[in-house]
């Protein structure tokens, strides 16, 4: 069933507001911009409210858009109604027809196009191979595990072979364990069929396990695109750097830049910092916790007092006071590192390629 | 029933102040419920089947093989069949132009589809007469026609599709608006056009409820008496037959084994639906969708829902204005002179009537919603034995046409060792048993309010139990009591079929009286007495909520 001809999708400056009877239009989607390439895999994460889904919902044509542009390989789909677009959308509650079989629910959209029964036999039953749910096809959706459905809703879509997947959420009911074994699947799935795909999710660890780019959102605009190493370790804004994982956003002084390099200040210290867009003055020094040094105070660094620890199993999380300012770092439990008791003096490091530099106004 | 007892076992045995009132209430309750419930019904089949000398069932069988018993029972079934069809798909085209296509007006359209169910139904037949008689305004007034086609099955079809379409609607209501949106969302994503979603998603899922609707439909054509009495003409169907002959020819035995084959397919149509529904319900599959279902823009979609709500309405509306200007005219249809005469006669004639009406009503509607909570608290919440049967019977009256009822009552109570009849309590009776499946119902919903952490809650802050009752638990079950209590009065005061048997010179009823009005010929009277009753059933329906839930919505507000 592989999809030698993926299509692109380029979406251009969209906006999408609701009108509230009564009230003012709030807008959901503003001034949204994307690319994707033929055969990617894209992640739209943000917080719940930040207009993931209304996103999806327009590409998929269920709500009208205000202004925008919506191409599907350089052809416009934006006013196109759902059923015209060959977009695949596996909902997030998956949506499937509960008075139809599962065998039913999959060839639900080549009996619309009146296919023969011996494509719609093949076809289906190459589709629930895909989702490993073959044996299955007799079923009502009633009758199936959580995981189960999200499969089959899967395969009704990828049964129709479409130009794009979209996936609203589609791991968020199902339990820890079998989301990250779903995860897994579905991301060898969509390379093997190398069908361009938008999944959105508000699991910063599921948007970086699964996708080439991962585009942040927040308050209905697109806050930053890039391949998740890059998100992670060079994100635009202080909200990134929060969303995606724990960070310590310490203040501190750029006192010289050359070329991609810069130095800066903090807590008296100064570090030499790499691939560093900024200018000269106040600005925010982004360390992840993982990356501070926790030392015996004796050793040269940053004096601190440890104020917190929280044992998590396989990791250890100590606060540590310096000044007016708490630092978070993460060791892992490893039984012969020195470990550091509530009140101990320690001494903080960071190294400086592990630094990412922002303008001190940014949030 | 069913869904009480799914209640029961979550819940497990807790609940207020069981280990203090129940065991005294709960063999009260049951007795209550097999005197008012069981009795009179095994009371009305013993007259059927053992009569006079012969062996048991021979009248049975005598009233089942005469000619003209079958043409009544199969007029019936005819009546019934074309109501439940005709009225199912307008409730369904009706319900679907308010949920799901873009038109104005929406609020106006649902007033007036749901003022029948607010209406005694005879008020249709009266109306239609104004309108459409022998010397109805428009048959007569306007085309110069003195017909009698209104008489017979054309006119009782349209009766009563007026009459019960609305409670029809009223469900098919609720079904659009609870279908999950992503349901036809994600058949469009799959390729189909807005018809083929609706058709192959959307009316599949509504099957079960359109087969309800029918069977309820179907239920309501049969009980109705009010209007085959006024409409029937060549059409006889069972219970006016019931009505003529206990009433006219005093033949109670042949009566009761009439009320029998009225009873038989009525108690057939709510056990298929019972086993329909519990059948064909499809558990939502996975989580709910939140997304609504945008409406239908399509200009000739709109136009015709636009249509189809405004005739509707219209006929509605010309039925209430008719009625409205028949009571202050003094012969409708032949003398047209403006008059106060008969809301006045209605205010001294009638004043019995409309005050024992309200009284009535509104001590039944206390009574059984009270009744109600305790039965629903007894079964959702303890293990008493026999809690499933109590439950059971009670929601029997669902099952049983009001005339069957009302003869089952008169019955059971004209002699040793109750005799109730030519009393109130009769009357309350017979209320509270029709509506105390509703008020179980409420009863439910108002348990639903309540979860055993809160009464918990306020007592580890100090409260006495009675101060929990009063300050936590009431509040929250107000609304959903209230809405009980209104619903219950609403019923009782509308009903016709149930109280004929029972009403008596001391305590008159208001339907009873506008069907001797109109048999008299009082048609002004008639009228106006059916525009105070529809007057007072809005005044308590808009009243009741605003005089009693104030207090509580203020406070949580703040
Ligand atoms: N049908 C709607 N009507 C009005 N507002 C809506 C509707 N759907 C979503 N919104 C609002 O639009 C914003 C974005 O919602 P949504 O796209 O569902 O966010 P997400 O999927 O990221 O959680 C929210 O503020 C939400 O309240
Ligand atoms: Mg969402």
């Amino acid at each position: 069933m592989s999809n030698r001809t993926a299509k692109s999708l380029r979406v251009q400056s969209l906006n999408k507001s609701y009108g509230i009877k009564g009230g003012p239009r709030i807008p959901a989607v503003i001034d949204f911009s994307l690319d994707v390439a033929p055969g990617e895999f894209v992640t739209l994460l943000g917080p719940s409210g930040c207009g993931k889904t209304t996103a999806l919902r327009v590409l998929a044509g269920l709500e009208d858009i205000d202004s925008g542009e919506v191409l599907l390989d350089g052809r416009s789909i934006a006013r196109l109604p759902p059923h015209r677009r060959r977009i695949g959308m596996v909902f997030q509650n998956y949506a499937l027809f509960p008075h139809m079989s599962v065998f039913e629910n999959v060839a639900y959209s080549l009996r619309l196009r009146r296919a023969a029964e011996v494509d719609v036999k093949r076809d289906v039953g190459d589709a629930l191979d895909v989702v490993g749910l073959a044996d299955f096809s007799n079923r009502l959706p009633g009758q199936l595990s959580g995981g189960q459905q999200q499969r089959v809703a899967v395969a009704r879509a990828l049964v129709m072979k479409p130009d794009l997947l979209l996936f609203d959420e589609p791991l968020s009911n199902l339990d820890a364990k079998l989301r990250v074994q779903v995860r897994s699947e579905l991301r060898r799935l969509q390379r093997a069929l190398g069908t361009t795909s938008l999944f959105v999710t508000h699991d910063q660890e599921e948007a970086m396990s699964l996708s080439d780019r991962i585009a942040v959102m927040r308050a209905g605009r697109v806050e930053q695109i890039g391949a998740p190493s890059e998100i992670y370790a060079r994100p635009a804004t202080l909200f990134v750097a929060g969303f995606i994982g724990k960070v310590n956003a310490l203040p501190g002084t750029v006192v010289s830049t050359n070329g991609g390099r810069a130095t800066a200040e903090c807590f008296g210290h100064r570090f030499d910092i790499s691939g560093a867009a900024v200018t000269r003055g106040d600005a925010l020094l982004l360390v992840r916790p993982e990356t501070v040094l926790l030392q015996p105070p004796e050793r040269t660094g940053i004096a601190g007092i440890v104020s917190e620890i929280e044992y998590l199993g396989d990791r250890t999380e100590y606060r540590v006071r310096v000044g007016e300012t708490t630092v978070a770092a993460v060791r892992p439990s490893l039984g012969q590192e020195a470990s550091f008791t509530e009140g101990a003096r320690v001494s903080l490091a960071f190294a400086g390629d592990s630094i990412h530099l922002l303008p001190a106004g940014s949030v | 029933m069913t869904h009480v007892e799914a209640n029961a076992a979550a819940a497990g045995e807790e609940g207020i102040g069981r280990n203090l009132v129940l065991p005294v209430l709960y063999p009260l309750l049951a007795l209550l419920i097999l005197v008012f419930v069981a009795y009179p019904m095994f009371v009305l089949f013993g007259r059927a089947v053992v009569e006079g000398s012969g062996p048991p069932f021979t009248l049975v069988w005598k009233v089942a093989a005469d000619p003209y018993n079958r043409k009544v029972f199969w007029n019936t079934l005819l009546l019934g069949a074309i109501v439940a069809v005709l009225g199912t798909l307008l409730a369904t085209a009706y319900a679907y132009a308010m949920t799901r296509v873009s038109i104005p007006g929406k609020k106006v359209w649902h007033f007036f589809a749901m003022l029948p169910t607010i209406s005694p139904p005879i008020l249709m037949a009266l109306g239609l007469i104004l309108l459409y008689g022998r010397r109805g305004i428009v048959t007569y007034g306007l085309f110069g026609i003195q017909t009698t086609g209104l008489y017979g099955l054309y006119g009782l079809v349209i009766a009563q599709l007026m009459s019960y379409f609305p409670f029809a609607y009223l469900l098919m209501l609720n079904l659009f608006r609870g279908l999950d949106a992503s349901m036809e969302e994600a058949a469009g994503t799959l390729g189909a056009n807005a018809w083929q979603a609706l058709r192959t998603v959307s009316l599949p899922l509504l099957l079960p409820g359109l087969a309800g609707s029918v069977l309820l439909l179907f239920g309501y054509s049969f009980a109705d008496l009010g209007n085959p009495m006024l409409l029937g003409g060549d059409f006889p169907v069972l219970s006016a037959q019931i009505y003529q002959t206990i009433i006219g020819m005093y033949d109670v035995p042949q009566g009761a084994a009439l009320a029998i084959f009225l009873l038989a397919p009525s108690v057939l149509m709510f056990v298929a639906h019972k086993r329909l529904s519990s059948r064909m319900s499809y558990a939502t599959v996975g989580a709910k969708g939140s997304s609504r279902l945008r409406l239908v823009m399509y200009l000739p979609a709109r136009i015709a829902a636009l249509v189809l709500v405004g005739i509707v309405t219209l006929a509605i509306c010309l039925q209430y204005a008719t009625i409205l200007a028949g009571a202050f005219t003094q012969l409708f249809g032949i003398n047209y002179t403006p008059t106060l005469r008969h809301v006045i006669a209605t205010f001294t004639k009638s004043r019995g009537a409309i005050l024992d009406t309200f009284a009535l009503g509104v001590i039944s509607a206390i009574v059984s919603v009270g009744l109600g909570l305790v039965i629903a608290h007894l079964v959702a919440r303890t293990r008493h034995f026999g809690r499933g049967l109590v439950d059971f019977v009670a929601n029997t009256p669902l099952a049983i046409p009001g005339t069957v009822i009302g003869l089952a009552f008169a019955l059971a109570f004209s002699g040793s060792p109750l005799l109730l009849t030519g009393t109130a309590a009769i009357i309350i009776v017979a209320f509270v048993v029709r509506a105390l499946p509703y008020g179980i119902r409420s009863g439910v919903a108002a348990l639903d309010q309540i979860h055993r952490s809160l009464d918990e809650a306020s007592m580890t802050m100090g409260a006495t139990s009675g101060q929990t009752l009063w300050r936590v638990l009431l509040p929250l079950v107000r609304p959903a009591l209230l809405a009980g209590m209104v619903f219950a009065f609403t019923r009782s005061v509308t009903t016709l079929s149930a109280v004929i048997f029972v009403v008596s010179p001391h305590w008159s009823l208001v339907t009873p009286t506008i069907l001797s009005q109109m048999d008299r010929g009082d048609v002004g009277e008639a009228a106006a007495l059916s525009v105070v009753v529809v007057l007072m059933v809005l005044a308590v329906i808009h009243g009741v909520p605003r005089l009693f839930d104030r207090d509580w919505r203020e406070v949580h507000q703040e």
